[in-house]
């Protein structure tokens, strides 16, 4: 609980507000690894944050709630809306599109032990998300957690970016999920080791050689988030693999922390396709650097610098600069302007974006 | 209050209207925005390199005689479409690079040229995707029929 007077606890799912906030995913997100929907207190940590406070304008009523509970106290509700623009297709025009539209629900059964879905009323981007999730999280020591049901795989670290190289690169979407289950054991509190296992049915859809269904996917790793409260330092070192019928995944990341200032993370994903031949490319190594600057609680700067370069019977680089802001204009009301150069074999380009993200 | 919460609001108060000030000079000047922006194609085939001129008689291209044939030419997959129209699209499929000859990794199907990468879809005629992964088409170039010869424009 001590983390929820500190401020930019609010998206501390994500590694990158995790190291400037201190705080762990699980002290805001009913998720333990992160994801939208949250506990009573990662809802109250954000409901202040913002440029504008509304308590004196004219939507002070929408901004009412007393909490994010839903009837009754153990059933919370949360939602979450992208819509971008940005160029795509295949002559890069500019568009706006919605990426996501997503309610979620969880139920707490009792203490420790929780039920959570969602819907996602926008028609998927990429063949590996899925429409629904539906999940059982479930703590039965302290330092013992479980969860089962539709989950996406214990991976690399969070972004709020499906752009980042090594999520896009590597195939892993916002939305990607898998049957499985996920054991995490937290001996220190600054120690977490995880371990699952998954059906590779949605991840068989994208990718480069191909699955077996009736396979399993494995999955683990290990997250080092050591914290200096003194100095105002966190750190963030992590190791994990992903593997899969005919493809091997490793990453590594490590991360330091300016609490309420800055961050910096440097993220390096590999994957090997164990299939020779049947993809032009065999392996590929991702990295990606960011670094974020928090000029207020509500606006924060980002640049990132990311490079892909796959191998085999082709060869293969990509490169991405991005410059951008994350501003909260209002409390849940997210306008994130970024500026993007990206060079691949095909195209080398540079444009402005904008993501509006709505969220509860 | 805190000396550090009147630093925020101090700063919070610079911000917003920092903000407000920048919001008017980035509608004011649009044309600065589209200056900063670019989209330059490359392709196997930059403009400048040689036209392909493939003739069907040959062994090599016979099978661009009849529609539904295809063959990967240099960068290009060369499509025929029908007795009077051909495509051809960049044979390098746009999601992870995966290389689109229908005689390997690329297959065609109707009017979809599939990547047995990851089952990106583009359309046969103009490249458009027609189905994900990818999300930027492939690149198409014209192509001109005369008798037994088609030749790619690639200037
Ligand atoms: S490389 Fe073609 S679909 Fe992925």
């Amino acid at each position: 609980m001590i983390f929820l007077g500190v401020s930019a606890t609010e998206l501390a799912g994500l590694p990158r507000f995790a190291l400037t906030s201190g705080a762990t995913c699980s002290s805001c997100h009913v998720n333990v690894t992160g994801g939208a929907m949250r506990t009573e207190g990662g809802w109250f940590s954000i409901r202040n944050v913002g440029l504008i406070q509304p308590r004196n304008t004219f939507l002070a009523p929408l901004y009412g709630a007393k909490s994010n509970a839903l009837f009754a106290k153990n059933l919370r509700w949360g939602f979450d809306m992208r819509v971008q623009v940005a160029k795509r297709g295949r002559e890069l025009k500019r568009d706006v599109f919605a990426m996501q539209a997503v309610p979620y629900l969880s139920f707490e059964v009792r203490e420790n032990l929780y039920l959570y879905g969602s819907f996602n009323f926008v028609e998927p981007l990429f063949p590996s998300q899925q429409r629904f999730t539906a999940a059982v999280f479930y703590r039965p020591l302290e330092k013992v957690a479980f969860k089962a049901g539709f989950i996406q795989p214990k991976f690399g670290i969070r972004y709020d970016d499906h752009t980042v190289f090594t999520r896009q690169q590597a195939q892993l979407r916002p939305m990607y999920q898998e049957l499985g289950m996920e054991l995490y054991v937290s001996p220190r509190d600054w120690l977490t080791i995880t371990g699952g296992v998954y059906s590779p049915e949605h991840r068989a859809a994208e990718s480069n050689v191909p699955i077996n269904e009736s396979s399993v996917m494995i999955g683990g790793g290990v997250d080092f988030r050591p914290m200096d409260w003194e100095k105002g330092l966190s750190y963030l070192l992590s190791g994990s693999f992903l593997l899969q019928d005919g493809q091997t995944m490793y990453g590594v990341q490590a991360g330091i922390g300016l609490i309420d200032e800055a961050s910096f993370i440097v993220d390096y994903v590999r994957w090997e396709n164990d299939v020779e031949g049947l993809s032009p490319l065999s392996r590929s190594d991702i990295l990606s650097v960011s670094v974020s600057y928090q000029l207020l609680e509500s606006l924060v700067l980002e640049m990132r610098a990311e490079q892909a370069t796959g191998k085999g019977r082709s060869e293969r680089r990509e490169r991405q600069l991005v410059l951008g802001f994350q501003v909260f204009v209002l409390p849940f009301v997210e306008l994130r302007p970024e500026y993007r150069w990206r060079d691949t074999p095909e195209v080398q380009m540079a444009q402005y974006t904008a993501q509006l993200h709505i969220f509860y | 209050m805190k000396n550090s919460e009147l630093f925020d609001s101090a700063r919070r108060e610079f911000i917003v209207k920092g903000l407000g000030v920048a919001g008017g000079l980035v509608l004011a000047s649009s044309t600065f925005f589209s200056a900063c922006e670019f989209t330059e194609f490359k392709s196997p085939s930059e403009p400048g390199e040689t036209n392909l001129v493939l003739d069907t008689t040959t062994e090599q291209y016979n099978v661009l005689a009849a529609p539904g044939g295809a063959v990967a030419v240099a960068g290009v997959v060369v499509i025929r479409l029908s007795p009077d129209r051909a495509s051809a699209l960049s044979r390098i499929c746009t999601h992870q690079g995966c290389d689109l000859d229908p005689n390997d990794n690329g297959s065609i199907v109707g009017d979809r040229l599939r990547c047995g990468c990851h089952g990106s879809e583009f359309n046969t005629g103009n490249g458009d995707v027609l189905k994900g992964p990818a999300q930027v088409g492939l690149r198409s170039y014209p192509v001109e029929i005369r008798g037994n010869v088609l030749t790619v424009i690639m200037e």
